[in-house]
């Protein structure tokens, strides 16, 4: 089961276990059917882990996220001081369960990356009696300090995980910001290998630099990573094990600031309001006390203050339209930027052929080298290009199936989101076909033509092992392709739930081998060699567009 | 849609700066007759020492600005900057430290003419910390604590949120303030994935303790160590059905436990109702919702069982306006046209209402202004009891205000829920006189702030006014009443109205008489620092 609700507020019904008494508070249930006991112990000591706090909430249901909303589907119980617990529940199906404590953040059972196992309740299957192993917190904790061992207010401490970056998914991200004597604390971290970087401004730049020029002044904080480096690729990746508390300190050193030049923000009309170019760091940039100094009625404005990084620069035009383009700040740069400077960005026209007018689908740019996503989605985090539309296209032409983009010039994956039924089939760079799904885009204008095609297929089934169903196996979908240069089928997981049940939805039609792997969450899966055995032993699949296939298969030992 | 772009600004630092100078400026009030000041010599280089004004060390490191010009500290403190300009004043930063106790503002000073070096003292700011764990002694993590001050300006007591943060994983905190007097409080939390008791609010100073003395005084460079211990409670959904017409709107809820504590739970609109998220108990229960027609409220008392509930139907009244009718002391004299004085505009008087005993519930416990409408000016206040405070404006002091029989200089105007539109009756006097002389700081001629204080019963209760850079005042438009003067180095926030605070300097207090044709000239020195702040 994959998850992706983290949080979800409110009580409708409290079951507490006091010592070894139960005690209810609840709403009047008509005779619950459905039973599920067990027990919480910390993952590291297989110690209970008494008077935590644990929910069950159907599969599938969403819960409502927002604070201090009504969630009538969750149900919440108290483990006793030797971490047993019990839920009755009203009805069969599948049902996600977690527990927190002090010391434990919020965890799903079994849980494991993304994926977690579903507490599957049949008639006339037996009570499940679960060990929820609950993985104690690892912190992160220290002092960020300046160049002259002064602590440092207000930087932003981010970790994330240590990974390649096309496979980091979601925003797995967390964020700290120091207090009065510069020290941070970032707590409730699963265990694994992250990176750590801090952003600050020094406290007496902002303001001090504009019109002196001063050396002294005119400084920025580079985003340091651990253990102290200014390149992301030379950071060092921090292990924490299950528990684990380290402490970890920086300190600051200023370089010289970065400004940006724009020597002809215009208006169109003298009376209106002058709207300047406004910059967005995109990696590793800050813009902390960022200067806009205006000369002229239709002058020269120049931002300043900027720490060495990528920025995406919009430019408003003079028909009121903006431009985007990206500019990389070296350290203590002076660059001048015109309205039309653009030559390291990628000003992509994305055709997607094949597709319906839903509308619904979006295309991501997911850059292979720094991890940033830009997509065509209205709003989206990065990247939306508005174009104004062009005098020879007219309204029939004007189809959803045409995105503009500006992305800076690199490599890409492209991926499409929105619609599930979609899927990639092939793609084109200006005119010519690509192998696979990762495309380089140079600076300027370039048309990238992405061919979809209809009808994700699904696979569901069972996992057993010694004719028993298996929890909590990795089950892997493996594209006949992978490993391949110009591979464009994406390999899928899940995890099966206590029934040994799994499901895979929205695949893209190809040649698979499907196979689950007992206990097989640290198995290096990226890695054809290390997979292969396990292919050997697997189910081949052919899975042709709309179809729904159901497997039985044997759990392998990891 | 693409990105809006932003306006520009020529320097939005520097305009934030002028904005906190601005009112910083304007606690000062209409005080300093222009012209009075010699002019002083133009100054191109300025000089001088920075300390710590808590511990008297030299402070290395600190910002120096004049003129667009920057430097820092060296190792002794001493700092020199020069432009071919005047410099008209120097601004000092250093995080953490400020020209005042008591405020983050000014950051500058100015410039006297004199070559002679500055001497600066920078004070450290105050922090309040500590830990909020559940009665069981479990810490709590993620919990918001506030920071609300209790401060007084010009005689009217503001709560004014400090600051904000969360608890860390240990459940501790850390809210550095500038010194003076607060309240902590810790916000409702609801139930959640990780949690599924309720957090209830919590205050320090306790709720029943909450009053203007019941606070915490923390000092320039002082931590104080706090531990709130907030009730957890399982909460259940109660759904007050609203009367037809007002389903449209979400009233602002406040309820207020039996202990005293007051707070807004977590709210939502359904088709049936407001839903509130609440522990079981027995509450009294205040809306209020701004209506088309005015705005209006109810009180009512809730009893919430422990399970989910239908409460009875809320009915929101409109608030009565209580009408303030002033009229001119005999004695005022006549407009210069000879005209008479009258109609005087009652809101010029900022006559404003002071909750007394109702907790510092949201939104902050601000006090209530007078307003002006189509049928005059009025208060328009929920049920409650309050205090009046302002009564200076336009030239005007208040001289009695009464409602019904009572004399609400010396008493409290209660309102009640269904309160009859009982006016506020103001004699106002526009007879006043002027108090002139020099302020001293160790006995040299030197600007200060001037806290001039009535007697009890008399409004305002105190008004602070300033004098120039070489230390001469002149006050004009004062009331014609017995004052007790009080001359300040820094601006204090403290309730000047308050005898005993006055009382600690009555050594450098000095009561006068004020009548149309005082002449005196007066001599005021200054609390020495170390008295103001020991």
């Amino acid at each position: 089961m994959m998850f992706s609700v983290r949080s979800a507020p409110a009580v409708l019904l409290t079951i507490m276990l006091s010592g070894d008494r139960l005690c209810t508070s609840q709403i009047p249930v008509a005779k619950p059917p459905f039973h599920v006991s067990g027990v919480v112990l910390r993952a590291d000591t297989n110690v209970p882990v008494p008077r935590c706090h644990l929910s069950m909430r159907p599969e599938g249901q969403p819960g409502n996220r927002r604070r201090g909303a009504f969630d009538a589907n969750l149900y919440t119980a108290e483990a006793d001081p030797q971490g047993r617990f019990f839920f009755n529940l009203p009805s069969e199906g599948s049902w996600q369960l977690s527990a927190s404590g002090t010391g434990f953040r919020t965890q799903f059972y079994n849980e494991h990356e993304s994926f977690s196992s579903a507490v599957v309740l049949r008639s006339g299957m037996p009570t499940p009696s679960l060990v929820f192993r609950l993985e104690p917190d690892s912190t992160l904790a220290g002092f960020v300090r300046d160049e002259a061992g002064e602590p440092v207010r207000n930087a932003l401490l981010s970790l994330q995980i240590a990974a390649p970056p096309l496979e980091i998914y979601g925003n797995r991200r967390q964020r700290a910001t120091t207090d009065d004597r510069g020290h941070y604390e970032i707590a409730g971290i699963s265990p694994g290998s992250y990176r750590l970087s801090v952003q600050a401004a020094p406290w007496y730049a902002a303001g001090a630099q504009a019109r002196a020029g001063d050396p002294v002044f005119d400084v920025v904080y580079p985003t340091t990573w651990y253990p102290g480096v200014f390149d992301v690729d030379a950071a060092g990746a921090i292990s924490l094990y299950k528990g684990e508390a380290k402490q970890i300190d920086f300190n600051l050193l200023p370089i010289p600031a970065g400004h940006l030049h724009f020597p002809d923000v215009s208006r169109t009309n003298p009376a209106a309001p002058l709207y300047g170019p406004t910059i967005e760091p995109i990696e590793n940039g800050s813009v902390n006390g960022v200067m806009t100094q205006v000369s002229g009625p239709s002058g020269q404005v120049e931002i300043g203050n900027l720490a060495p990084g990528l920025y995406r620069v919009i430019q408003p035009q003079a028909d009121g339209q903006v431009a985007t383009s990206f500019v990389r700040v070296a350290a203590g740069a002076n660059l001048s930027l015109s309205a039309a400077s653009s030559a390291s960005t990628a000003d992509v026209t994305v055709h997607v052929q094949g597709e319906e007018r839903s509308g619904r689908s979006r295309v991501n740019l997911t850059d292979v080298i720094s991890g940033a996503v830009y997509n065509s989605a209205s709003g989206g985090a990065f990247g939306l290009h508005r174009r104004p539309p062009q005098p020879e296209e007219n309204a029939a032409a004007d189809t959803l199936a045409e995105r503009h983009l500006a992305v800076p010039a690199g490599r890409y994956q492209v991926t499409l989101a929105g619609d599930p039924e979609l899927y990639l089939t092939s793609l084109e760079l200006k005119g010519k076909p690509v192998a696979g799904r990762i495309v380089t885009l140079p600076g300027g204008p370039v048309a990238l033509t992405l061919n979809v095609a209809h009808g994700r297929a699904h696979v569901s089934g069972r996992a057993s092992l010694a004719g028993k169903p298996v929890e909590g196996a990795m089950v892997l979908l493996v594209p006949t392709s992978f490993g391949q240069i110009g591979a464009i089928d994406l390999l899928r997981r899940d995890q099966s739930n206590t029934d040994g049940s799994f499901e895979l939805a929205d695949i893209i039609p190809g040649d698979y081998i499907l196979l689950a792997i007992d206990h097989g969450w640290a198995i290096n899966w990226h890695d054809l060699s290390t997979l292969s055995p396990y292919l050997l032993k697997g189910t081949p699949l052919s899975l042709p567009p709309q179809s729904r296939s159901e497997q039985e298969i044997a759990a392998q030992a990891p | 849609m693409p990105p809006l772009p932003r306006r520009l600004s020529k320097n939005s630092d520097s305009r934030a700066r002028w904005i906190s100078f601005a009112s910083w400026l304007s606690l000062s009030g209409p005080f300093i007759s222009a012209g009075q000041t010699p002019q002083p010599a133009a100054v191109n280089l300025v000089s001088g020492h920075v300390t710590n004004a808590s511990t008297g060390a030299s402070m290395a490191r600190v910002l120096v600005q004049a003129n667009g010009h920057s430097s820092f500290t060296n190792a002794d403190g001493r700092f020199q900057l020069s432009d071919t300009s005047a410099i008209g004043s120097v601004q000092f930063t250093k995080p953490g430290f400020s020209l005042s106790p008591e405020q983050r503002d000014p950051t500058s000073i100015a410039v006297t003419g004199s070559a002679d070096p500055l001497e600066v003292s920078l004070w450290p700011e105050a922090v309040l910390a500590g830990s909020v764990t559940s009665p069981e002694g479990d810490p709590l993590p993620r919990v918001a604590v506030t920071a609300q001050r209790i401060l007084f300006q010009n005689g009217t007591r503001q709560v004014q949120t400090a600051g904000f943060t969360t608890t860390d994983s240990r459940g501790a905190f850390r809210l550095p303030v500038p010194a003076g007097s607060y309240v902590l409080q810790t916000r409702y939390a609801a139930p959640d994935l990780s949690r599924s008791l309720a957090i209830l609010p919590a205050q320090y100073p306790g709720y029943a303790a909450n009053d203007a003395t019941g606070t915490i005084a923390v000092a320039s460079g002082q931590e104080l160590h706090i531990d709130l211990h907030p009730q957890l409670a399982a909460a259940v959904h109660v759904t007050i059905p609203l009367e037809a017409g007002s389903a449209q709107r979400s009233p602002a809820i406040t309820i207020t436990t039996q202990d005293g504590a007051s707070y807004q739970p977590p709210r939502r609109m359904a088709a049936e109702g407001l839903v509130l998220d609440l522990p079981a108990g027995v509450y009294q229960l205040s809306a209020r919702l701004a209506a088309p027609d005015g705005e209006r409220a109810g009180t009512s008392v809730l009893t919430v069982p422990d399970h989910d509930t239908i409460a009875p139907t809320l009915h929101l009244d409109p608030l009565p306006a209580i009408p303030i009718v002033v009229s001119a002391d005999p004695s005022s004299a006549p407009n210069p046209d000879g005209t008479t004085a009258l109609p005087l505009d009652p809101s010029a008087l900022n006559l404003q209402l002071e909750a007394l005993g109702t907790g510092l519930s949201e939104p902050g416990g601000q006090p209530i202004r007078s307003l002006r409408g189509a049928n005059g000016t009025a208060f328009i206040a929920p049920s409650g009891t309050y205090r009046l405070s302002g009564g200076e404006g336009g030239g005007w002091t208040v001289q009695t205000a009464t409602s019904g029989d009572v004399d609400l200089l010396h008493n409290a105007l209660v309102i009640g829920s269904n309160a009859g539109a009982d006016p506020v009756h103001i004699v106002a006097s526009r007879a006043t006189g002027t108090l002139s002389g020099v302020t001293r700081i160790a006995g040299k001629p030197s600007a200060c702030w001037i806290v001039l204080a009535g007697d009890a019963g008399t409004l305002p209760r105190f008004f602070v006014r300033r004098s120039g850079t070489d230390g001469q005042f002149s006050l004009s438009a004062l009331p014609l009443r017995r004052l007790r003067l009080l001359a300040l180095p820094l601006l204090s926030l403290a309730d000047f109205g308050d005898p005993a605070v006055l009382d600690k300097f009555q050594t450098y207090v000095q009561v006068i008489s004020v009548t149309a044709s005082s002449s005196a000239s007066l001599s005021l020195d200054a609390v020495p620092t170390h008295e103001l702040y020991p």
